[in-house]
């Protein structure tokens, strides 16, 4: 299994993108993670930075997951997206299918096991 | 021309004169004077009194004195012999007694030679009717002015029906009036309740769009705040065993109470919004009744 990704993590909580960090590193998911909690300063590097994909909170202050969504739209941006939060409402799943780029939308707490699935999902794309 | 005839032609001069003037009255009042001025031209009398009964009921008496006003009075009382009459209706004649007298026409008795008492039952339709008539020595009435006295009779009373049934008409006219504007006011009544209610009804729906709307605040702030530090403590189970107890105990354990205690905020910030909701809504509510 090759490591090809370049993984980006959007989240306003330190802690949250230290554990999915560890869950990358263990399951062999990406290559490189680079990690943001100010969603303003992961758009801006976004051009540098190149990532394969996102994983995207939802509940952010200033920023929040959709206005990112909308940005990158704005910028016609098309990086994959997996939008990970802590919201277990239906609205903000449905609200997600509105994003052509959203690949998936997971429910935090991230394990070993879902990261794994999304690695299979991608990996005849990679 | 012998003198029967000719008093026969005057008598019915003089009720043509009386019929025409009848056809004309409007009122009672009038209908009582008319018939008193033309009286003494047809037969003679003391009194005459017209009582008419209308389905059981008195519904009026006519009394003609000689030389005096006319009393009409509406559902008058009976005087004895007229109940016997409606209950028998076979014509009186008798001597007069004090007591056949209403108490208005009783002075006058004295002045009467030997007064007799006439009286006869008739029906019309619906309505029973009961006249007498008291002549003496110098008033002589005769049962040749039966038939002038019959016609005159029927002449008031056909005339006090029509007067009686106009006012009738009248009254249920206005009473119809009356029933139509209270209709209307009631309908007005009617449209302001159901405005009331419209009004009403819009508030309350805003009112729930409100509640809802705080619900709805509180089930995302649940959603998410809540959640957020719980999946993070969940999180950190998830990688424990990846790390060495030392470093579990250096790195993973503080970072685990301060999820907790961010956890315990939210769960107190949770509660208090849920109470300020809640009272809120309470208030409102309590606004309206």
């Amino acid at each position: 299994m090759t490591k090809l990704l370049k993984i980006m993590l959007v989240d306003d909580q330190k802690m949250a993108n230290f554990i999915n960090k560890k869950l990358i590193e263990v399951t062999d998911f990406a290559e490189s993670i680079i990690d943001y909690t100010l969603p303003g300063a992961a758009l801006s590097e976004l051009e540098k930075e190149k990532p394969d994909l996102i994983f995207l909170d939802l509940n952010m202050p200033e920023i929040n997951g959709w206005s990112f969504l909308d940005a990158l739209k704005e910028k016609d941006n098309q990086t994959r997206v997996v939008i990970v939060t802590s919201s277990t409402s239906d609205l903000d799943k449905e609200k997600a299918q509105n994003y052509n780029q959203v690949i998936d939308f997971l429910i935090k707490p991230l394990n070993k096991n879902t990261i794994l699935d999304l690695k299979n999902k991608l990996r005849p794309a990679c | 021309m012998n003198l029967s005839s000719a008093k026969y032609r005057i008598t019915y001069e003089a009720f043509s004169k009386l019929s025409g003037s009848l056809s004309k009255v409007e009122s009672l009042e009038e209908l009582g004077t008319v018939a008193n001025r033309h009286l003494k031209y047809l037969f003679n009398f003391r009194m005459l009194r017209i009582v008419m009964l209308f389905k059981n009921e008195t519904a009026v008496s006519f009394t003609f004195l000689k030389s005096k006003e006319p009393k009409i009075v509406d559902g008058d009382e009976l005087l004895d012999y007229e109940k016997e009459l409606f209950l028998v209706k076979i014509p009186l004649l008798r001597a007069l007694n004090t007591t056949d007298l209403p108490g208005y026409a009783l002075p006058l008795y004295e002045n009467w030679n030997t007064p007799k008492l006439w009286g006869w039952h008739t029906t019309s339709g619906e309505r029973e009717i009961c006249f007498s008539l008291i002549s003496d020595d110098t008033e002589s009435f005769n049962h040749s002015d039966m038939e002038i006295l019959n016609l005159l009779v029927d002449n008031i009373t056909s005339r006090y029906f029509q007067i009686y049934l106009g006012q009738q008409l009248t009254t249920k006219n206005l009473r119809l009036k009356d029933a139509i504007t209270q209709i209307e006011l009631k309908n007005t009544e009617i449209e302001q309740i159901n405005n009331n209610q419209q009004d009403i009804i819009s508030q309350r729906t805003e009112e729930l769009r409100y509640k809802n709307k705080k619900l709805l605040e509180l089930s995302k702030l649940n959603a998410h705040n809540l959640r957020e530090p719980l999946t993070r403590i969940l999180g950190f189970l998830e990688i424990a065993d990846l790390y060495s107890d030392a470093d579990l105990r250096r790195i993973i354990f503080p970072k685990l109470k301060e999820a907790a205690l961010e956890l315990d905020l939210v769960c107190k910030q949770v509660v208090n919004q849920s109470e300020q909701t809640a009272s809120n809504a309470n208030l409102t509510e309590n606004g309206y009744d």
